[in-house]
């Protein structure tokens, strides 16, 4: 049967959605995430959807499990092997103190134990010249004693090793022969990017989840396949692309992101259909809120993606979803500090015993609480996963925290839903005006559970006027990864001036760094039509730290292709920074390449038309809501969006209805409906 | 104005508590005020051409309002808390409210003024709302240089750089060519300052674009009121604080090796904090007078000192900096000390002393507030500077090693950490290894590690110190200033104190250098030649005798303390067993312990 599912394991929910080719349809499923073995929420999903496995030509998996084996620690008995005199990288860190006024500050905590760290004698110089040739009776003495230790995973990480990477692979040949069916992981092969700490950080990280997530996806795929699934299985990862099986299992670190990043891939393709090239995609759940900026069709990708948060963290350099997280969703708690100033998260109450109003036990005003008493979510009603609303509960948390602030609960919920939405703009901020992009320039893409009740308030905080609302904006993520490519990056860190190199010499690096790239792409078990190159370089002015990551032409040839290069590196700075210096010279310090093999998509589903009013039976209702902190609360017509159709408009205030989302338009906003179903929103002016 | 206030229906507490504006505009701007200073904060570290702006983070910038008292600011550096506001301050001095005009960007590296080196430039925007001056812009950063004399010590100002004094860089929106030719003429890498100076140019317009926003959005008399309701609430978190410190007089003191001209002769620093209801009072009258040397540092390092330990101990995750959360401290700080020197003294070192001072602060107050302070900490940036003229490339090359990281002490609930920034600097960052050896191919950094047993101990341990090994491929010359070679870092409530700083050169040859006072000046290094810093630790908290044995046997498997030192200072036998695993000599260890 030719269809295709993705299944998104988050954090309260597995989501499934399915297309079939033949005949363009499309099916959904959610199901609460099951903890215990998260497998069995891909079989839940499957069956919501009404699909059986037997029918899955190709299943594309985004998972938690990453996340959660590094946050919980729950991972591989795990040793790291050194340069002689830097046993002490992984701990040392980079010494900084973040929270520079708080004496009980911790650093990073690493993830395996100072006892666990060997060194071994070998240098490299940076220039990538053997300074001290490795010690191979050395190495033998050391993996002899990690087998009596009963390791189940060894990282390598060695200076210089992104630049030389000999000494690290012939260490792998000798782990790899003297402790049989360990996890074996080197840094070149995770990281080709300098700075050791961070590059050290990665690899434990892969190494110490490597065994549980490699025997997880090769559970996942004979399960599968026992249950009569024919197809390939990929595996999502956090730069936007697939991989198969084997590779997902040798760069686990790699599925950190998958979720998001699904989502942001979706965005691209949705983009695409509705002819736009420059989008911000947001991002909300239950706890917190994500924002990524797409110019240019362009998946976006850094590599300072920190585990835990920046400050105590650990820091993963991998090609990764560039994206700015705020700690607001609709779990998000509104408190007040010893002097009665209201704040809103970034404590959540999470999906256990999550808000006041799931009547699960939950006692503190959230968002979602603040959310049902303006009206904005139905007071009644089922919500996915068997949980109903409870109205009262939410009316007497927010009243709580409103009598200690003299406020009436209405006013109060009202504060809260427009601080969090304040802080939500202020982390869109972070991704456009802080890289000098003018937010009004973009067109919100909003999704997520919270996204679409949020959106109208966050973008008139933003002056943004242009909203879309996908179908189904709950599952969104899953949607995306159907529309994902097969994709592997390399980064390559080497220092190039480009005053005393010739466009040649930089041609040929990329040219191999592609080629090494489409080889590996090839290797793996997905099949494509094409491939793709991306190419980038990180670059900088010659005395600079911090670099810009350039678009770099596919062909560099005379030298005009540097001239080029710089004259793009001079704008991106200028851009971003407001000022440059073209005069001046400058540096590549990384290459990357990225090799993008096409998959086939789904077409997205058309929507009957319709009229411009919606068919009566569209409107199922009206509830009282409130908008604003002095506002009086009056009736609002509430909308089914299963019922709507191409060409629909409606007028603000209204709230559109559909499982598990409902999408908030405030007065002076209205939307479209368009012809693959999105809600097309234009934002009224700021009040 | 968009957001009408909510009328209360309920008091609101004392009048002191009494508020003009909704909590929830008032949160809303808050946000936006740390909000601007984030993103004027990422402006500037990621477009400064000098390593020590991005990686050290030796930086600040930050909202002010009309009369220069602190909005929000965005650290980086800890240390310079007050320094923006006391230049803004002086610089409305200087001209007077209706000298400053739109367009106008001001620039000082007043030493006195700022408390600190030459190196720190500061511009300050003020910003007009319809013809007023309603709050300033401002940021500091840390140039690479600003001349004066390369190595040795200095004993004046005038041998330390350029001095600029309070001046109008652009005025009325046209920047002065004069000036900024005599500024670069002035400096020795004139592409670097340059870069420098467009990226603090950059950060202040920043915030001053984003604050016209906020202030077309909400309206002067809003975003005013919000700025008082920010100052008013912090003020009375830190009062709640204070409250809860016993009243009484506390007093500590520790000394400093010397000042790098009088070898050998210690310099006091003494400390007395009083506490009176919800006043907190550091009086640093009896501090050291100014030295021959450069460490001394101008009022307002000594008044930050003050502040950051006041910071730490009442409100630490509270409000951002701002000025009403520091009303509750008051500071006696006559001129003339060491941490409130006048001109001409010295002040290329000003960051050394005021750490010591803030650990005296903890330390007088650990008896009345045992739970909330900390143990001494290695109190210094450990610094080294290696240049010269690189004999395989003919180039001059200046390489600054550090910082590196020490260990800060322990408390009464938790082991000191290691390998961490002194208090001086905050998000500051070493240099990894790799980076170095790309750009400086003249060195090899040999080993960057943990020191055993550097850490004092206590019930709860303090963090490790850490050694850097530096070998130079060619002749070269180093100095360095490193500080606290002898005052170790102290242990409170019997817990011992840590090992301290330290310097050693290692010939070529073998032979060893040893500097007493940690301050090497001018030496010739040969090709072959290594320089070892080590750093020290924190002290412990609490007899340790008391630590469990399980973790002390834990510290000894992962080499942070030796088997001798946990029989020794521990009174815990740890052995090796047959496989050669460390286990505890369970009867050895009661038999020492019950003594």
């Amino acid at each position: 049967m030719p269809i295709r599912a993705a299944v998104d394991i988050g954090g309260t929910f597995t989501d499934v959605v399915a297309y079939d080719d033949s005949s363009g349809r499309l099916l959904l499923g959610k199901t609460l995430s099951t903890p215990q073995d998260l497998i069995d929420g891909v079989f839940g999903g499957l069956a919501a959807t009404g699909l059986t496995p037997e029918e899955l030509a190709f299943v594309i998996h985004g998972s938690t499990v990453v996340v959660n084996a590094l946050i919980e620690r729950k991972g591989a008995r795990t040793a790291l092997l050194t340069t002689s005199g830097f046993r002490d990288v992984y701990e040392i860190g980079r010494i900084n103190r973040p929270d520079a006024f708080n004496l009980a500050f911790t650093k990073h905590q690493p993830l395996i134990p100072r006892d666990m760290i060997f060194e071994v004698p070998e240098r490299m110089r940076a220039d990538g010249s053997v300074a001290t040739s490795l010690d191979e009776d050395a190495t033998r003495v050391v993996a002899r004693q990690l087998s009596r230790l009963g390791v189940d995973a060894v990282a390598v990480a060695f200076l210089h090793a992104y630049r030389n990477p000999v000494h690290e692979a012939r260490v792998g040949e000798i782990l790899r022969s003297e402790l049989p069916g360990c996890y074996v992981t080197l840094s070149h092969e995770i990281s080709r990017e300098y700075r050791e700490f961070e590059r050290t950080s990665t690899v434990v990280a892969n190494a110490f989840v490597g065994p549980l997530v490699s025997d997880y996806l090769s559970r996942l795929d004979r399960r599968l396949s026992n249950a009569g699934a024919e197809g390939t299985l990929a595996v999502m990862q956090s730069n936007g692309g697939v991989s198969d099986v084997v590779t997902a299992s040798t760069q686990c670190v790699q599925m950190l992101e998958s979720g998001p990043a699904g989502g942001v891939v979706g965005t691209i393709a949705l983009c695409e259909a509705l002819g736009m090239r420059e989008a911000i995609a947001f991002d909300m759940g239950g706890t917190t809120a994500k924002s990524a900026v797409i110019r240019d069709l362009t998946f976006p990708v850094a590599s300072d993606y920190f585990l835990g948060g920046y400050r105590t963290g650990l820091p993963l350099r991998i090609p990764c979803l560039d994206i700015v997280e705020v700690g607001t969703g609709g779990g998000s708690i509104a408190w007040l500090d010893a002097a009665d100033g209201i704040h809103v998260g970034p404590e959540s109450a999470g999906a256990d015993p999550g808000p006041a109003c799931y009547g699960r036990g939950g006692s503190a005003a959230t968002i979602t609480d603040a959310a049902v008493v303006l009206g904005h979510m139905a007071p009644t009603g089922r919500l996915a996963g068997e949980l109903h609303i409870d109205g009262e509960a939410a009316l007497s948390a927010v009243a709580g925290l409103a009598a200690r602030l003299g406020l009436d609960a209405r006013a109060a919920a009202a504060g809260i839903i427009a601080i969090g939405a304040a802080a939500m703009a202020n982390s869109v901020r972070a991704v456009t005006t802080e890289r000098g992009l003018d937010p009004r320039d973009f067109t919100l893409f909003a999704y997520g559970g919270n996204g679409p009740l949020h959106i109208s308030l966050i973008a008139r905080e933003l002056s943004i006027r242009r909203v879309v609302i996908p179908p189904a904006p709950a599952l969104f993520s899953a949607m995306g990864m159907l529309m994902a490519d097969a994709r592997l990056d390399v980064v390559q860190s080497g220092v190039i001036t480009l005053d005393e190199t010739s466009a040649d010499v930089v041609e040929a690096a990329f040219t191999k760094l592609q080629a090494e790239c489409a080889q590996r792409l090839g290797e793996g078990g997905v099949r494509f039509s094409g491939v793709e190159f991306v190419r980038a370089a990180d670059m900088r002015y010659i005395g600079q730290e911090h670099t810009v990551t350039v678009p770099a032409p596919a062909l560099l040839w005379d030298s005009s292709g540097l001239d080029d290069l710089k004259r793009a590196f001079d704008s991106a700075h200028e851009q971003r920074y407001s000022h440059s210096a073209p005069a001046e010279s400058a540096q590549i310090v990384s290459l990357r390449v990225s090799a993008v093999g096409k998959l086939a998509k789904p077409d997205l589903a058309k929507l009957p038309s319709g009229a411009v009013a919606p068919v009566p039976r569209a409107r199922v209702g009206s509830r009282p809501m409130v908008f604003s902190p002095g506002g009086e609360a009056f009736d609002v017509p509430v909308y089914a969006r299963a019922e709507l159709l191409a060409g629909n408009r409606i007028t603000g205030p209204a709230a559109i209805e559909e499982p598990t989302s409902t999408t908030l338009l405030r007065p002076g906003d209205a939307l479209e409906v368009d012809a693959f179903g999105n809600l097309l929103l234009e934002i009224g002016a700021r009040p | 104005m968009s957001n009408p206030p909510i009328p209360s229906t309920a008091a609101q507490g004392t009048a002191e508590t009494a508020s003009e504006i909704d909590p929830i505009t008032a949160e809303i701007i808050r946000a936006a005020f740390v909000s601007i200073t984030g993103e004027m904060k990422t402006n500037l570290m990621r477009t400064a051409y000098n390593l020590i702006i991005y990686e050290a983070q030796d930086f600040t910038v930050g909202l002010f309002d009309a009369n220069g008292d602190t909005i929000s600011v965005g650290l980086g550096l800890p240390m310079f808390v007050g320094g923006l506001s006391d230049a803004i301050k002086a610089k409305l001095a200087f001209y007077g409210r209706d000298g400053i005009e739109p367009g106008d960007i001001l620039l000082t590296n007043d030493a006195y003024i700022m408390g600190s080196h030459l190196n720190h430039m500061i511009f300050t925007l003020p910003i007009f709302h319809d013809g007023e001056l309603v709050a300033f812009a401002a940021s500091m950063a840390h140039w690479i240089d600003v001349g004066g004399v390369l190595g040795g010590t200095t004993t004046d100002i005038y041998s330390e750089g350029l001095q600029v004094p309070i001046v109008k860089i652009f005025k009325r929106g046209v920047q002065d060519d004069e000036l900024t030719r005599l500024i670069a003429t002035n400096v020795r890498f004139e592409d670097l300052a340059m870069g420098d100076f467009r990226a603090q140019i950059a950060a202040i317009r920043t915030g001053e674009a984003r604050m016209l926003e906020l202030l077309g959005r909400y309206g002067r008399d809003v975003v005013g009121a919000s700025i008082r309701d920010l100052f008013r609430r912090s003020e009375a978190l830190a009062r709640q604080a204070v409250r809860r410190i016993p009243d009484g007089d506390y007093h500590a003191e520790a000394f400093m090796d010397d000042d790098g001209v009088r070898i050998g002769e210690r310099v006091p620093v003494r400390v007395r904090v009083s506490v009176r209801d919800d006043v907190m009072t550091i009086d640093l009258s009896a501090m050291s007078p100014q030295v021959a040397g450069y460490y001394n540092s101008g009022e307002t390092a000594g008044r930050s000192a003050a502040q950051v330990a006041f910071k730490c101990l009442t409100s630490p995750g509270g409000y951002p900096i701002n000025d009403g959360e520091l009303r509750p401290l008051q500071i006696v700080l006559p001129p003339g000390t060491v941490v409130s020197a006048r001109k001409p003294a010295a002040m290329r070192w000003w960051m050394t002393y005021p750490m010591t001072v803030v650990d005296c602060v903890f330390r007088a107050l650990s008896e009345a507030l045992p739970d909330h302070t900390i143990a001494g900490h290695y109190a210094d940036l450990g610094l080294t500077y290696t240049y010269g003229i690189d004999e395989r490339t003919g180039r001059f090359f200046q390489y600054l090693g550090g910082p590196q990281g020490g260990g800060w002490g322990a408390t009464s609930g938790a082991d000191g950490q290691s390998a961490t920034i002194c208090i001086n600097d905050g998000d500051t960052h070493n240099a990894p290894v790799e980076v170095t050896e790309a750009k400086y191919p003249m060195i090899t950094v040999e080993e960057y590690a943990l020191r055993r047993d550097s850490g004092g101990a206590g019930t709860f341990r303090g963090g490790l110190g850490t050694r850097m090994k530096v070998r130079v491929h060619t002749a070269a010359r180093l100095d360095s200033w490193i500080e606290r070679t002898v005052g170790r870092p102290w242990g409170l409530s019997d817990g011992l104190d840590a090992a301290p700083n330290a310097i050693r050169v290692e010939r070529a040859d073998g032979r060893e250098v040893h500097f007493g006072n940690g301050k090497v000046q001018t030496l010739d290094l040969a090709a072959g030649d290594c320089h070892v810093v080590e750093l020290g630790g924190g002290g412990g908290f609490g007899p340790p005798h008391e630590r469990p044995a399980e973790r002390v046997l834990a510290d000894v498997r992962a080499d942070y303390v030796s088997a001798e030192a946990a029989l020794e200072l521990y009174a815990v036998a740890v052995v090796k067993d047959h496989e050669g695993v460390w286990r505890i000599d369970e009867e050895a260890t009661a038999a020492l312990r019950s003594g």
